[in-house]
């Protein structure tokens, strides 16, 4: 007696095949983005998200470098997270070893005292707890120290950097923009940084 | 008698297809909402350190406060000229107070205008791209430097614009003098302040 064979497809149909493919390459996509992200997270990098910089439109921008390069004043509350809380002022200084994040620098300028707080001088004499010194002097005396070190002669690549909180009043800029002018071509220009909005500035 | 239920017209929806489903929706999610975040990243704006001696700017702008700016560009000078003819009575000082006190009135913009203004600034800079300009900001010390930084952004729009800004405020005006000189065969305005 003959028996009938039973011929059975196997194989993958192709919709399923298209869906298993996409669903690994949209994953993939994901993953990639994430560990970025959080890699750099991590790293002190990747703060902007918290730290309220001025959204600017702009094309003649440079890069920033994942490791300071240079001087960096950095003016942001006390506590990020409180609004409230008294500015600080922190002089970022590069390290010529190894290479520092702005968080790691900022944890090495709170250890050496290289930070100042952005009060009236009553309002600095009023709390014990508050170092007196001027954050107008503290600012002069790392630009000075730094250039010294530094920037002995005039040359366009000399440059410091301000990363500064959106309510920075203008004083501040202004004083650091005249203690470098002091310096004549020494540092011939600051850089400020801003956040790459798509939908701010005033000209579109 | 009874009647087998048809289930033929029963259209379920296959479990294996709505998982795909679903998770290809929540991974689009994911990706797209990544993607919005990633332009917002760290730039860098380059400012000039100002020189202490006198300079040459196009368009001289003053913030007065958040709402109100005074700009003054070459368009001033044809009415200094009328204004000087019009006082000839007046002694030098007190028609220079009034020059400037009309020079303000007539230039003070609101921040609506001003965006117009810097609109077309820029357009014309854009347009003649064989000509450098120079632009000048003063900002008083209690406003935000924010509002500084997006006068600067707007014109590092264009090429062939130059900007500086130092400190200062409106009232130092009302101090300077105003004169109007001839450079390079052009009326030109000179403030001392």
């Amino acid at each position: 007696m003959a028996f009938k064979h039973i011929h059975e497809k196997k194989g993958l149909s192709l919709p399923s095949l298209i869906d298993i493919i996409f669903l690994l390459l949209i994953f993939f996509m994901a993953t990639i983005n994430m560990s970025t992200v959080i890699s750099d997270r991590n790293r002190g990098i990747y703060t902007q998200e918290k730290f309220n910089l001025p959204e600017v439109r702009n094309r003649k921008t440079g890069q920033v470098q994942k490791f300071l390069t240079t001087l960096m004043l950095q003016i942001e509350h006390e506590n990020p997270q409180d609004g409230n809380s008294p500015l600080v002022v922190y002089a970022l200084w590069p390290s010529q070893g190894d290479s520092l994040s702005i968080s790691q620098a900022k944890q090495r300028a709170i250890v050496e005292m290289k930070y100042a707080y952005l009060l009236s001088e009553s309002e600095r004499l009023n709390d014990p707890k508050i170092p007196d010194i001027s954050p107008y002097d503290f600012i002069a005396r790392q630009i000075n120290q730094y250039a010294d070190r530094f920037f002995r002669s005039g040359s366009p690549n000399n440059y410091i950097e301000v990363r500064a909180i959106q309510k920075t009043e203008f004083k501040i800029i202004n004083h650091i923009l005249n203690t470098c002018s002091a310096l004549k071509d020494r540092i011939p220009h600051i850089y400020i940084r801003t956040l790459s909005g798509e939908l701010s500035g005033y000209v579109i | 008698m009874s009647f087998k239920k048809s289930t033929q017209g029963r259209q379920a929806v296959e479990l294996v297809s709505l998982i795909d489903m679903i998770f290809i929706l929540l991974v689009f999610f994911l990706v797209t909402s990544f993607a919005i975040k990633m332009p917002l990243q760290e730039r860098l704006l380059m400012v000039p350190t100002p020189e202490k001696k006198p300079g040459r700017a196009q368009i001289f702008i003053q913030i007065i406060n958040e709402n109100e700016i005074f700009w003054l560009d070459e368009s001033a000078n044809r009415d200094v000229e009328a204004w000087d003819r019009e006082l000839f009575y007046l002694l030098g000082d007190q028609k220079n107070k009034e020059i400037i006190r009309r020079l303000i009135r007539t230039n003070t913009l609101s921040m609506g205008d001003f965006q117009q203004k810097l609109r077309d600034f820029i357009g014309e800079a854009r347009l003649n791209r064989d000509r450098t300009y120079f632009s000048l900001i003063r900002s008083p010390d209690d406003i935000p430097y924010v509002t500084v930084m997006k006068i600067l952004s707007s014109l590092s729009q264009a090429d062939n614009v130059e900007y500086g800004c130092l400190g200062g405020k409106i009232e130092d005006l009302y101090s300077s003098k105003v004169t109007t000189a001839v450079y390079q065969g052009k009326t030109v305005l000179k403030l001392d302040f």
